[in-house]
């Protein structure tokens, strides 16, 4: 049954990284099962989350491949950014023998906190080739000035 | 020893990504599920060389010189994945589709390793 070897074609460097990230999750998920019950650790995953400043705004970026569009949910309140969702399984491989599965399903949910304040009304979000992109500028008080200082 | 770990840390060396794979089997294909956000059609490049199935993928996240980053977990760098192909897979019928992130590959199977049910007469 061995249709599938993963070969490796890459420098020794970045494969110390696979391996560290690998090992990384391992530990997570096998630490995970003690915080919580089965059921929620089956059923939710966090997305990994960048989040970049700007004079004018942050950008908030998340990987949420394979979820559709209407699958996703953004709130935000007092400055505490939510997005969650839910990544369904595709629909053609439900009763299918499977040879193995990497991937995470099931409900999502990422909060994060904002370093300043946002025009909450004026947030902007996008979503393309699974990458979700949250635009949140900030309010006037929130941008950093930067002060002349005379010499008297 | 110090050396190496100056190496390893060295963020330009952490190009490769190896995407998350599914693989299913139907009786008359192999059916291959990747994630690869932020990868686009243009920029994603799939080869069969010899024996084996090459996906690569760029993606580049627009950030611009100075943002700052104040949370960086999303890796970057390229997608890449290897598989070796089977006897049984027609290397003429393989399709590909990438929605939302998620590519799907189809490896159909060739006529004569098929599953064939034989009536008992």
């Amino acid at each position: 049954m061995a249709l599938i070897k993963w070969s490796p074609v890459r420098d020794l460097a970045a494969e110390i990284f696979d391996l560290q990230r690998e090992i990384n999750r391992m530990f997570d998920r096998f630490f995970r099962g003690f915080e919580e019950d089965e059921e929620v650790r089956l059923a939710t995953w966090n997305p990994r989350v960048d989040l970049s400043e700007t004079d004018d705004e942050y950008i908030v970026r998340a990987e949420v491949p394979g979820v559709s569009k209407d699958d996703i949910k953004v709130t935000i309140k007092d400055n505490v950014l939510t997005i969650s969702g839910e990544k369904k399984q595709e629909k053609e491989t439900k009763n299918e023998n499977f040879h193995r599965i990497e991937r995470v399903y099931g409900s999502f949910s990422r909060t994060l906190v904002l370093p300043g304040a946002v025009k909450v009304d004026k947030v902007e979000a996008k979503f393309k080739d699974g990458v979700l992109t949250i635009k949140l500028p900030k309010v006037e008080e929130a941008k950093a000035k930067e002060i002349e200082v005379k010499v008297g | 020893m110090k050396r190496s770990r100056a190496i390893i840390r060295n963020e330009s060396l952490r190009k490769y990504i190896m995407p998350p794979v599914d693989m299913y089997e139907t009786p008359d294909s192999y059916i291959l599920f990747l994630d690869m956000p932020g990868v686009t059609k243009e920029n994603l490049n799939i080869k069969v060389v010899g024996d084996s199935l090459v996906v690569r993928g760029k993606f580049d996240l627009p950030v611009s010189k100075g943002d700052e980053m104040l949370l960086n977990e999303i890796a970057k760098g390229e997608y890449v994945r290897e598989f070796v192909l089977s006897g049984d897979i027609d290397r003429d019928k393989i399709d590909a589709k990438l929605t939302n992130g998620v590519l799907v590959l189809k490896l159909g199977k060739s006529e004569k390793s098929k599953e064939i049910e034989i009536k008992i007469e």
